[in-house]
């Protein structure tokens, strides 16, 4: 099994770190697509510097799992990423074109190495979590993760 | 501060859910305001992000989000979802729009949200951690040097035995056929050049295993 999971990662960071390169130092030319409304939330997208973050945060989580720093919370933070290249290459680009397998490819990897370490997200599921900021002090009432989920 | 939190919370979801209710069904709350954009820029990109259902889905989550919230269902899941929202929301308010009271707006949800998620800091404790594992084990993998990824493809010096290694290039060789014959054009070469660093740190942390080896 876990042979699978260092395929999926070895393809996936290889995937995400030229693809986030690629927008500071052009390796290729970056698909505008090829539909009005991708061209358009691209060009949007581009202009607004919002592509910029999207591009570093591919970048670093890519370079994070490559070299195998804090690997779950790089997973879960280029989740909505992932997500938003999956919409754009499935409902904008066209759900039966190249884009698509593309799109699925990219979530595909990145659900696939979530669940792979899903122990790590288990607390996320804490149905009724008690708060308690870090600095305040006073933690013994407040109860560890899992007491609060039992 | 439990308490005050837990006002935070409730006030925070039940913000989210009007404002995002108002939007999907603005004929409930006709007192609510219309927000128009003033740089063409932050029109052009609400008005692209509402054509193409981005805005939709970015509603959505904030609305369920925030019923999570006032409910106290599985708060740290529904804040970590909202995150990358509120700082989309905030770079729009604040580097495009450049309103002073719409960044104000969205500089306070996105440090409430932040606040919130700092007072449930011990439920992200597993995305959070960082060992010789790389911040966990993957399904499959356990402890043991050779047997999980920062052992072999990231660590040359983890002193995992030289069999592991055959497996590991097996895996990296598997990876690197994939963007050779697979991935089409560009993203297969760059892909390729990325892989070359694992595959220098497995080639690195072969020669250290048979060194010892020879040497025991």
């Amino acid at each position: 099994m876990q042979y699978a999971v260092w395929f999926v990662r070895l393809v996936y960071a290889g995937w995400m770190i030229p693809a986030g390169l690629n927008h500071f130092y052009q390796l290729y030319p970056q698909p505008l697509g090829n539909q009005p409304i991708s061209i358009a939330v691209f060009t949007a997208l581009l202009d607004s510097g919002l592509f910029t973050v999207v591009k570093a945060v591919e970048l670093v989580a890519g370079v994070m799992l490559l070299v195998g720093w804090r690997v779950p919370l790089a997973l879960i933070m280029v989740l909505p990423v992932s997500f938003t290249v999956w919409y754009w290459d499935t409902e904008l680009q066209g759900w039966w074109t190249a884009s698509a397998i593309y799109g699925w490819a990219v979530v595909g990897c990145n659900v696939a190495l979530l669940l792979a370490y899903w122990d790590n997200y288990r607390d996320f599921f804490t149905r009724h979590a008690r708060p308690h900021l870090p600095w305040a002090g006073g933690a013994g009432d407040e109860g560890s993760a899992m007491e609060a989920q039992a | 501060m439990t308490r005050v939190l837990d006002i935070l919370r409730i006030v925070l979801g039940a913000i989210l859910v009007i404002t995002s209710l108002d939007w999907f069904m603005p004929f409930l709350m006709p007192f609510m305001p219309d927000r128009d954009f003033a740089d063409p820029m932050a029109a052009q990109l609400v008005g692209v992000f509402t054509t193409s259902g981005l805005l939709a889905v970015a509603k959505f989550i904030l609305l369920a989000g925030g019923a999570l919230l006032v409910l106290d269902r599985v708060v740290p899941l529904a804040l970590a979802a909202m995150m990358p929202v509120h700082v989309c929301a905030a770079h729009i308010a604040v580097f495009v729009e450049g309103d002073a009271l719409l960044a104000a707006l969205a500089l306070a949800l996105l440090a409430a949200n932040g606040l919130l998620m700092l007072a449930y800091l011990p439920h992200y404790k597993g995305v959070l951690e960082s060992d010789r594992h790389g911040g966990g084990l993957a399904d499959g993998e356990s402890a043991t040097e050779g047997d999980y990824y920062n052992s072999l493809f990231a660590n040359p010096f983890s002193g995992a035995p030289a069999k592991s290694y055959l497996a590991g290039f097996a895996v990296w060789a598997a990876a690197m056929w994939f963007f050779w014959y697979v991935v089409p054009f560009t993203n297969g070469t760059t892909g390729m050049v990325t892989l070359a660093y694992p595959g220098v740190i497995l080639l690195v942390g072969l020669v250290n295993a048979l060194r010892k080896g020879t040497a025991d």
